[in-house]
């Protein structure tokens, strides 16, 4: 049996074989399964950046055969949050006013907003968070529902009115608190979101219309819906810039308030998608790590970003932001159940989750794998969302997603078979075979 | 090993199909004066049967179930009460069971139209039960004389009400084992580390590869570790026990064979087709993801078998549909749903037995009120059944595929009505066959009634005939509790029956209250007694500022 010291000589290069190892500098993984050393493969590669540029015609970049087109901002939803002085005496009167269920200050529907909400924190500071499209969108938000929203931001400082958009462009600039990380599960803009999931309702009508009946009959009810608005009209909406929301009126798609608790209504009752805010305070020694991870994206990184559905099939919007260099603000909307919410996190994305709260005073030390444990961090750390509003309060991620994915399929296929097209009760059959999943 | 000799039989015996016995009746009662509630319950105990007696052998099982108000009138509330303040999760758990299943019905468990408590059988809408004596025999003449003896019992406690006796009877013959629908029932139940009975496979969690491991016991058992490895139950009223859930099903068998053949000839193929796409099994108990294409009665009968099998080799549902029973209600692995380590989190004991005639194939409606008086055993109602209930029947999946919140479970789901009716689909594995699609499901089971239960352990039940307190896990002593009630009622916590199934999470449980004691004027329907009354004023220290203070006041 050999004995320490024996390990200690074996594990120990020494003469020529500790020289060599010196002189040659350990080579990469990727080097090493193809038999090359680090210099071959340095000189490879050049090579292969210098073929790409001169073959494709473009910037180098390390794939000769795809190369990279030009970076451009993502488009999809963005968001800001605010973060505004409350005026002295004026905490509890405004905290009564946003518990008032009668008072809404989001009536006015306004296209290009996903989800607005309001809450108040520390006795101080009135928070608004928004996820729109385009910035111009959330200011015409505030401006068309200045009757509900002037009340609530006139018992804070410096509040010069929601009616006139320069001056409330600047305020609401000037309040800007730092979103340190945006999870977003899709990119869609509202309005195409809205249009998805009108088509896919008059699809599923479609689909039962046409079970069992005649070729003809086949041929009138697919071109009958053809012609549905909602059918690929993406390129229309931008062309024209027409305010869809007004010529929907019947479909449940408009900005709509939250529903106060009513647990009579509560299965019946159609809105399924509900904010959560929290705040923790955050170790002060953890805190330059948690903001590097926040901003290198930590739910980027995870395959979250690339595949959401595999992964988190709950979340719609999720934000961090650091608060006072002491609190870290999350916030997210999520579908469903909180028990199903917090399991989701628990059981999908634990390691993800950990890195962004692990740094919370309380956080369990098991972390959330922790399910229970987990869930009390939560609900001792929760905030009530005082008032909370989206465009689309009765669909879950899933709905959206399908509904995105069908309206792209069905543009693709309404191109290639018309309702005169010689085989369309059979490739019908086929499109419907295929994006079955996207029925269910 | 479990305590066995402690644990009430019906907890963790007889819940496999071919142990299951035939014949049960339920005894619910009424106590209007704990003294003589006591005396019952002293004459009762020597006849109350353990896991132990059951595995000694005997000819008839009695089993005695408490709810809330029945347990707070022996001055066992206050053990709650303490259990409130200590540990949160635990407090989800005893939430459910203060509040009684009739609060919780329309807004939890989604008992609305048909099965709305207004359209309860009166014995559950009262809300005046206050015990369960449970009678199971495998022989009609051995629960007659359980049921006998226990009758002489209640008969001899003057003040003590039999409010209804409600009996339920197995199939035999070539039926056995089925319930009215023609499925095999009572297949795939839980198998629990130290119960002491064989498990078969299939039954525990999916390991990583294959095989299973057996649940932990606190999931079934009070007082015991459970699967998140932590034991929420210590005070000793509740160790052994477990929470009883009881609901009585009713089936509309005609509507069910009526629709199934509607949507089997609209798309040519068999009525016994769809509706084992809609359990997830054939009739015979044979699982779809081992039998995709008939019924195979030798697997169906095989406990080795039928129930050994996960979804990753179907993650499209091409065998066994995604949103089909079975696979809602136990996902197992579910490549397309939840994954093992949270279907082991809401795992339940599940012991049905059907009541009402059977109605002969083919036959037309008799009129005859038919179904299942199904029951639940689990340690968390909150977590276990009601979620269940909320998340994974009448709700959509945390699923990556089942997408329309109008799609519930087909065969017990409480279906919406008109455009918003939801609807099944079969998928389809040919190329150039669209897939089935069942539309406008109508309801096939609703609720005519159910309440929960506490099963305490024989223990307990000792402690209460003879009306012993115990200290509360704060160590403050428990009143006595003759004592009389406080007279000034602290503030209304938020009442845990206002939880909305969705939506913001509870606030913590300590967070200050904010509605005026007045607010107490509108008690959950089934007239539970404010938990103030008898709890002691010293187990109900003043809610310190906590954390979770935040929410309201800021930090």
């Amino acid at each position: 049996m050999p004995s320490f010291h024996d390990f200690d000589a074996e594990s120990e290069p020494h003469g020529d074989e500790a020289d060599e190892a010196c002189e040659r500098p350990e080579a990469s993984p990727f080097a090493r399964s193809a038999g090359m050393s680090r210099r071959a493969l340095a000189r490879g590669m050049v090579g292969a950046v210098v073929t790409s540029g001169l073959f494709a015609g473009c910037r180098p970049c390390f794939s000769p055969f795809s190369p990279k087109h030009e970076t451009k901002l993502n488009r999809g939803p963005r968001t800001f949050t605010l973060r505004i002085e409350i005026q002295p005496g004026r905490y509890r009167r405004l905290e009564a006013m946003l518990d008032d269920p009668s008072f809404n200050p989001f009536e006015t529907p306004s296209s290009g907003i996903h989800f607005a909400r309001l809450f108040t924190a520390e006795h101080r500071y009135l928070y608004f968070m928004v996820i729109y499209d385009d910035y111009e969108d959330a200011i015409t938000f505030l401006n068309v529902n200045a009757k509900g929203v002037d009340p609530v931001f006139e018992n804070c400082t410096d509040y010069p009115g929601a009616s006139n958009p320069e001056l409330l462009d600047e305020y609401v600039r000037s309040k800007f608190l730092c979103v340190e990380l945006f999870y977003r599960a899709y990119d869609e803009s509202q309005r195409e979101i809205r249009d998805a999931l009108a088509l896919r309702d008059a699809f599923l009508v479609f689909v039962r219309s046409i079970e069992g009946v005649s070729d003809k009959e086949l041929r009138t009810r697919y071109a009958e819906f053809l012609v549905n608005p909602n059918m690929l009209n993406h390129d229309r909406i931008r062309d024209n810039d027409v305010d869809w929301a007004d010529t929907e009126a019947g479909r449940p798609l408009r900005l709509r308030p939250l529903a106060m608790p009513d647990p009579e209504q509560a299965i019946s009752a159609p809105d399924r998608v509900s904010p959560f805010t929290l705040m923790a305070r955050v170790h002060p020694s953890k805190l330059p790590k948690l903001v590097r991870t926040l901003r290198l994206g930590t739910f980027a990184n995870i395959e979250l970003a690339a595949r959401p559905l595999r992964n988190l099939p709950t979340l719609h919007f999720a934000r961090v932001s650091v608060v006072d260099g002491n609190q870290m603000l999350f916030a997210s909307v999520y579908d469903g159940d909180f028990i199903q919410y917090v399991e989701d996190f628990s059981t999908r994305i634990s390691k993800e989750i950990d890195t962004v709260f692990g740094a919370s005073v309380g956080y369990p030390i098991a972390g959330s794998a922790d399910i229970f444990a987990f869930k009390d961090f939560l609900r001792a750390n929760q905030i009530v969302t005082r008032d909370f509003a989206g465009s689309y309060l009765d669909r879950s991620l899933l709905q959206i997603q399908s509904s995105v994915k069908l309206t792209k399929a069905l543009a693709r296929f309404s191109k290639r078979v018309g309702p005169d097209h010689r085989n369309l009760h059979t490739r019908m059959q086929c499109f419907l075979h295929d994006h079955q999943h996207l029925l269910t | 090993m479990l305590e066995l000799g402690q644990i009430q039989s019906t907890i963790l015996r007889e819940y496999y199909r071919k142990d299951s016995p035939s014949f049960e009746c339920y005894l619910f009662l009424h106590f209007t004066e704990a003294e003589d509630a006591r005396a019952l319950i002293k004459r009762l105990l020597p006849m109350v049967t353990s896991c132990a007696d059951v595995d000694r052998g005997v000819a008839h099982v009695l089993n005695i179930g408490l709810t809330y108000p029945a347990v707070d009138m022996f001055g066992f509330g206050g053990a709650a009460h303490a259990l409130n303040q200590t540990d949160h999760e635990a407090t989800g758990a005893i939430a459910a069971f203060k509040c009684g299943m009739k609060a919780r019905a329309v807004s939890i468990l989604g008992d609305v139209d048909e099965s709305d408590p207004d359209n309860w059988e009166p014995v559950y809408r009262n809300g005046r039960i206050h015990a369960v004596v449970w009678v199971t025999a495998k022989q009609e003449e051995a629960l007659r004389q359980g049921v006998g003896k226990a009758r002489e019992a209640i008969d001899a406690a003057p003040t003590v009400e039999l409010l209804h006796v409600q009996e339920a009877r197995g199939f035999s013959g070539e039926y056995a084992g089925t319930e009215h629908f023609g499925y095999a029932d009572g297949i795939a139940q839980p198998s629990v580390l130290g119960s002491g009975i064989p498990d078969h496979p299939g039954d525990g969690t999916p390991r990583k590869r294959r095989g299973w491991d057996r649940l932990q016991p606190g999931e079934f058992v009070l007082g015991q570790i459970d699967e998140s490895g932590q034991n929420q139950f210590r005070s000793p009223f509740f160790v052994n026990g477990s929470f009883l859930v009881v609901r009585k099903l009713q089936q509309h068998v005609v509507r069910f064979r009526e629709y199934v053949a509607e949507v089997a000839q609209r798309n040519g193929t068999t009525p016994e087709l769809v509706a084992s796409k809609m359990v997830g099994r054939w009739p015979s108990g044979a699982p779809l993801v081992l039998s995709p294409d008939r019924d195979d009665p030798a697997l169906g009968a095989d406990d080795r078998r039928n129930n050994d099998f996960r979804y990753d080799g179907d993650p499209d549902g091409l065998r066994c549909p995604l949103g089909s029973h079975i696979r809602r209600n136990n996902p197992r692995e579910d490549p397309s749903g939840p994954g093992a380590v949270q279907t082991r989190l809401h795992r339940i004991i599940r012991r049905s037995t059907p009541y009402g005639p059977r109605l002969p194939d083919g036959a037309p409606d008799d009129g005859k009120e038919r179904g299942v008086m199904f029951a639940v055993i689990n340690a968390d109602i909150a977590r276990q059944f009601e979620f269940l209930q909320l998340n994974w029947i009448n709700s959509v999946l945390s699923s990556t595929v089942l997408t329309l919140p109008a799609d519930r479970d087909p065969l017990v789901g409480q279906q919406l009505r008109g455009r918003s009716a939801g609807k099944f689909l079969i998928p389809s594995s040919h190329r150039k066959k669209a897939p089935t699609i069942a539309w406008g499901l109508p309801t096939f089971v609703t609720t005519r009634g159910g309440a929960y239960f506490l099963l305490p352990s024989l223990d307990a039940l000792w402690d209460i005939a003879h009306g012993k307190t115990y200290e509360d896990p704060n160590g403050c002593e428990q009143d006595e509790p003759q004592r009389p009630p406080d007279p000034l009622p602290e503030p209304r916590q938020p009442s845990p029956c206002d939880k909305l199934p969705r939506g913001e999470p509870e606030p913590a449980p300590s967070e200050p209250a904010v509605e005026a004691p007045a607010a107490n004027a509108d008690p959950p329907a089934n007239a539970d007694p404010p938990a103030e009354v008898t709890a002691p004023a010293d187990a109900n220290p003043p809610a310190t500022p906590p954390s979770g203070a935040r929410s309201k006041e800021g930090g």
